[in-house]
């Protein structure tokens, strides 16, 4: 048996050629991974162009264009600001797009330097092309998703503060608070705190005071702030009337410091655009106390120094606008004196007014809907009842020269004006003594309500006949 | 240089390392190709892929096997995948015969041999395959199992019944 096992292996085959395989194998392994290699390339650099489409976009349709242009338009107002402005163009810039560009060149430059190696298995050649545009494909959707033209907290409080808003500065008794604009809410806060509470007493006093006489604007809009003065633009009896008061006597406070009497102190943050209540001081020219409302009003006051509207009632005893000679009984004007809302006016307010929208209509009752959605009815006719020349409509006989006409829909403003009434024991004379009450309505040529989030409408009164 | 040193080097990028295995292989895995397929052409294509392939999947080389019987058994099912292929149109060669002056001695050694050769051709192909593995190769029966995928024991019984049916052919070839 082993003969036949040593025949068997001694007569090993001769082969018709003898080759070496070495040459050829290796370059045709060479070629191969090139080949993959050009694949993996091509792939990496399709990403990386698109990645970069992708980020042109993301830099186009946010809002960094906007806020690196500042660095441009308002480089002395940036300079001031070095922090917050890195801050907001960090906040602004497209992260998720520029990880994405940042990450394929860095994979680009790795598959490059070892090509050879990576692309020695097919698979893996096409695992690192697949995940390339699958990486991309991502970054893209989430780019798409997550980039917005809506500035970050950073970028608006850039943009106050290069427009001159905000709350960088700050002014209360005269002195000028610069805040650094990275300082936190709490930081702003402490400091305010302590300036205004010592003020408060004073201001609430000189606030009671100051009525007499005194023109309040009820209703007005910040239209500049700067370091000597505030101004406000009345936004209810005087169209487009400006007031300046001086910062020295001026704090800003929540309305919330009247509602119980309690000194409740917000920080201020008044700026170009607010809506606020101001009650000046006696001289006309300080305000001793702005209260900022928030939209949408419910009440508000004001008083215009009205010496000369005349008394409702004849000197006969009767009403001037009743026949009857019986007096118009109010229980609109009470239930507003009495309810929870009035609370809220100063007890030296003269003149409460409500505006909303006309949700019924009748012979005797106008029924308004205020923008907190309460219902105000009042009694049309005797005592709303005309129109005068300035385009108010009032119970004063001498002045009922148009009808008042309203709509269903249509948006009024229903001012209450108390002549001679002590306000302060919360009491309107019912059988006695209407003739420093009046009412004059007047009717708001609106569109829309200014109150349900657009920006306001400036008042316009209607003329006379209109 | 201990093989599986080199299989690392090349693992690790030395591209030029695998040269070597080549070298120690090509041979046996040639005719170990030509056995099965009886063409040469095709033979070497076989062994070529083989090393390719092997190259390629070296990560996934399991070092408990001997490296030559992962790079057989590669091989093995190349050539018996080419088979099934149809074949490719045979190219026109003239072949010459090489005419040597030998000795009475030397010619009767080569009949010998021939005359196994021609007894173990005439042998079913997985017995032949057995056969060049085992006494050409020399790969035992674990080693021959493993790249045939069949079991041991199948082995030994095909390289018994191998040597019997060489044997019986070489009486008859021998009459």
């Amino acid at each position: 048996m082993n003969s036949l096992d040593n025949m068997i292996t001694r007569s090993t085959p001769q082969l018709p050629r003898e080759a070496s395989l070495v040459s050829s194998v290796m370059a045709k392994i060479r070629q191969r991974q090139l080949k993959r290699a050009k694949i993996v390339n091509r792939s990496l650099l399709v990403c990386l162009v698109l990645s970069m489409l992708v980020l042109v976009g993301a830099l186009v349709k946010g809002s960094t264009g906007r806020i690196a242009s500042l660095a441009v338009h308002k480089i002395s107002s940036i300079s001031a600001h070095p922090g917050l402005y890195s801050e907001a163009l960090l906040e602004s810039l497209p992260w998720t797009a520029i990880a994405t560009v940042a990450g394929i060149a860095l994979l680009a430059r790795i598959m490059h330097r070892h090509r050879l190696a990576f692309t020695r298995h097919a698979t893996a050649a096409m695992a690192v092309s697949a995940g390339a545009f699958l990486i991309t494909a991502t970054a893209t959707a989430a780019t798409i998703t997550t980039t917005t033209d809506q500035p970050g907290p950073a970028q608006q409080q850039l943009e106050r503060v290069v427009n001159g808003l905000g709350k960088h500065q700050v002014i209360v008794n005269g002195h000028t608070y610069e805040f650094d604009a990275s300082l936190s809410d709490t930081q702003v806060r402490a400091q305010l705190e302590g300036a205004e509470l010592r003020l408060l007493d004073l201001e609430l006093d000189t606030a009671r005071g100051s009525a007499d006489g005194g023109t309040l604007t009820c209703l007005c809009q910040v239209s500049a702030i700067t370091a000597d003065s505030i101004t406000f633009e009345s936004y209810g009896w005087k169209p487009g009337d400006q007031t300046s008061f001086d910062p020295n006597r001026l704090s800003l406070t929540s309305k919330t410091i009247y509602l119980k009497g309690a000194a409740k102190v917000t920080r201020l943050d008044l700026i170009v655009g607010d809506l606020v209540s101001v009650a000046p001081a006696k001289d006309l020219k300080t305000a001793a106390y702005v209260a900022k409302h928030d939209l949408p009003f419910e009440a508000y006051f004001y008083s215009g120094g009205f010496t000369s509207v005349p008394s409702a009632r004849r000197s006969d005893g009767k009403c001037y606008n009743n026949e009857a000679d019986q007096c118009p009984v109010l229980p609109a004007i009470r239930e507003l004196f009495n309810s929870a809302q009035f609370n809220i006016l100063p007890q030296d307010a003269q003149i409460r007014e409500v505006f909303g929208q006309i949700v019924s209509i009748d012979a005797k009752n106008v029924s308004l809907k205020s923008s907190s959605g309460a219902i105000w009815t009042f009694a049309v006719g005797d005592s709303v009842s005309a129109i005068n020349e300035a385009g108010y409509a009032t119970n004063d006989r001498s002045v009922q020269n148009h009808d008042f006409q309203v709509n269903k829909g249509d948006y009024l403003r229903i001012e209450f004006w108390q002549y001679n009434i002590d306000l302060g024991k919360r009491e309107v004379p019912r059988d006695r003594d209407y003739g420093g009450t009046n009412i004059r309505a007047v009717q708001v040529a609106l569109q829309q309500p200014w109150f349900q989030g657009q920006a306001p409408i400036k008042y316009q009164p209607l003329k006379a006949g209109e | 240089m201990d093989e599986l040193a080199i299989i690392k080097r090349v693992t690790s990028g030395d591209d030029e390392a695998y040269g070597v295995l080549i070298e120690t292989y090509q041979r046996g895995l040639i005719r170990y190709c030509y056995v099965i397929t009886k063409d040469i052409d095709m033979a070497e294509d076989i062994a070529q892929e083989a090393f390719i392939s092997a190259y390629e999947q070296l990560n996934k080389y399991d070092p408990k096997y001997k490296f030559s019987t992962w790079l057989y058994k590669i091989a093995h099912n190349k050539a018996l995948k080419s088979l099934r292929k149809p074949p490719a149109l045979p190219l026109e060669e003239d072949f010459e015969i090489p005419f040597e002056d030998q000795t009475q001695e030397k010619l009767d050694v080569e009949v010998r041999e021939s005359t196994v050769r021609d007894a173990v051709a005439s042998l079913p192909s997985h017995y032949q395959m057995a056969v060049n593995l085992h006494y050409w190769e020399s790969k035992d029966y674990l080693e021959i199992a493993e790249i045939m995928n069949v079991p041991a024991t199948t082995i030994k019984t095909w390289l018994y019944r191998a040597r019997q049916q060489v044997k019986e052919n070489c009486h008859e070839l021998a009459r």
